[in-house]
């Protein structure tokens, strides 16, 4: 990959939905320009109903853009992608451990996978550690917390090494104190590792206090209105939060999402 | 990071150190084997007080005393043992062959919307059909011997599992659709990783139904021509009045009913741990 080459942009994406009750056609997305360098935490904010997830579902190959494209790195061959989920959807069934090996074993199974099984469960004990569940992991998902089973979704996701992490506003259903905690685990993590990540939230201070750059979309029909750029090095500490700089940030961010004007 | 253990909502049960303070196993000392055990000794107290109470006539009622002694006396004599063994040959044949058709094509069922769409009526007309009036059918076609008797086990069983089955595929929780499609999951994981998994707390939701109903259409079968099995019992009891034969039938038959249900929820905990969890 050369230097400049983005790992993932949006070119110019529109998106329409056709209702199921009444056939009638919804546009969501206008038109949505935007590219993420590889190493970036970039977060997509926005009134809900602009589109914010449906963008996070093309990143991963699970709905197209009606028009417009996304290219990945040089060419148009899809990266591997790890998903972060609102809701910890981790499968009941299986303990935290084999939660975290889900997509592994499924490399596993196609064998294109790099691991042997030892080096898999090296990799997952790993990440359990990284996360803070290594005493969980032979839990059940309900026996631990809504905060708990986010690290597990955060693992799972990870465990794959996927060039970019697509997160879908995965702290919005915990606790104030919980959703802190773990933004500072995400920016510890996602800088150890040098995750490229795509983050939605409608939450500007977590937007804010994550990202190298928030990009701030209008409401349906969406388009971007702005790319703010958040200059301070990662990881941050919590602190970074009541600084000047931050607070600065925070009043444009507030003032970009909630002017009607850019409703267009 | 520290990972506090108020995080962890520990299960109720297993929790606790005065565990070695008593002798019987932690299963046996659990709120529903002991008040459980209470409620049926109370019950068959009152029952044989009853009885002496009023001084029933035994054409009538049965006591508990009498069964047991019945049941002791035809233990002896043989004959139950025999008919104890005809009618599990029978059941188990039906039950076992019925409940694996149905969980395949209730599976099927789930997925495939088509296939549901011819299924359905043929599904529904069957499952509202009296089936006490196809047993003389499956007489007549497959004797009075073991196949009848256990076809006419598999028509009941089938239905309750189908079902079960069925509703469990289309219950599934589209987030783990989610999950499994963000993952590249493909059809063939899918079902064996997610779809099944998911089901299996329906699939034996039905297989514990059905055993009730499988045992009414052993005696059905039995009561419609038989010369031997626990409905033959049954039915030569009421034909000589003989109360407490009737009786030692039927508890055995409902005994057998509640060692197969509960054998089913140890089976169920052991293929899938985590649905114990919640409770």
């Amino acid at each position: 990959m050369t230097e400049d080459a983005p790992l993932l942009a949006f070119a110019s994406v529109r998106k329409e939905f056709r209702l199921s009750s009444t056939g009638a056609t919804v546009l969501a997305i206008e038109d949505v320009s935007f590219a993420l360098r590889a190493g970036e935490f970039v977060s997509v904010v926005g009134p809900s109903g602009c589109g914010k997830t449906t963008l996070l579902r093309m990143a991963a190959g699970m709905v197209p853009p009606t028009t417009g494209n996304l290219r990945f790195g040089a060419g148009d061959q899809r990266g591997s992608t790890g998903f972060v989920f609102q809701y910890a959807s981790l499968f009941p069934w299986r303990t935290i451990e084999q939660n975290v090996s889900y997509g592994l074993e499924l490399a596993q199974n196609r064998r294109r996978a790099n691991l042997a099984g030892a080096a898999a469960h090296t990799r997952v004990h790993e990440l359990l550690d990284l996360v803070g569940l290594t005493d969980f992991a032979k839990f059940y998902p309900r026996e631990i917390s809504g905060g708990m089973q986010q690290r597990c979704n955060l693992a799972r996701a990870l465990a794959i090494q996927p060039e970019l992490l697509l997160m879908d506003e995965p702290f919005s259903a915990l606790d104030a104190q919980t959703r802190e905690e773990l933004q500072l685990e995400l920016t510890r993590i996602t800088s150890a590792l040098g995750t490229t990540v795509l983050f939605i939230t409608h939450d500007i201070r977590e937007a804010a206090f994550l990202s190298d750059r928030v990009v701030v979309l209008s409401s349906r029909p969406s388009h971007v209105v702005e790319v703010v750029d958040v200059p301070a090095p990662r990881p941050r500490a919590f602190d970074y939060q009541v600084s000047a700089e931050f607070n600065g940030i925070m009043r444009h961010l507030f003032e970009l999402v909630h002017s009607p004007v850019h409703s267009s | 990071m520290a990972v506090s253990s108020n995080d962890v909502n520990l299960p109720a049960i297993g929790v606790g150190t005065q565990g070695r303070r008593f002798l019987l196993p932690r299963l046996l000392r659990s709120p529903a084997i002991v008040f459980g055990t209470a409620s049926v000794v109370i019950g068959l107290i009152l029952w044989e007080f009853a009885y002496r109470l009023f001084h029933v006539s035994p054409l009538v009622l049965a006591p508990p005393s009498a069964i047991a002694a019945e049941f002791v006396k035809l233990s002896q004599q043989g004959t139950l043992e025999t008919d104890i063994a005809v009618s599990t040959k029978q059941f188990a044949l039906g039950y076992v062959t019925s409940s694996v058709v149905a969980i395949v094509l209730g599976l099927l069922l789930g997925i495939n919307a088509r296939f549901r769409y011819v299924a359905n009526p043929w599904v529904q007309a069957l499952y509202a059909t009296p089936t006490v009036s196809l047993a003389p059918i499956f007489i007549i076609w497959l004797g009075f011997g073991l196949l009848s008797k256990a076809a006419i086990v598999a028509l009941m069983v089938f239905f309750p599992v189908l079902i079960n089955t069925a509703e469990g595929v289309r219950m599934l929780d589209p987030h783990y659709i989610d999950v499994a499609s963000a993952f590249g999951t493909n059809r063939r994981e899918f079902f064996w990783k997610v779809l099944l998994p998911a089901t299996q707390p329906h699939i034996f939701t039905g297989l514990r139904l059905a055993v009730a109903r499988g045992i009414v259409g052993l005696v059905v079968g039995d009561l419609f021509g038989s010369t031997e099995g626990l409905g033959y019992l049954i039915l030569n009891a009421s034909q000589i009045f003989n109360t407490t034969i009737l009786f030692v039938g039927t508890v055995v038959l409902a005994g057998g009913g509640v060692l197969l249900t509960e054998a089913l929820t140890l089976i169920e905990r052991w293929v899938s741990p985590w649905t114990r969890v919640s409770r």
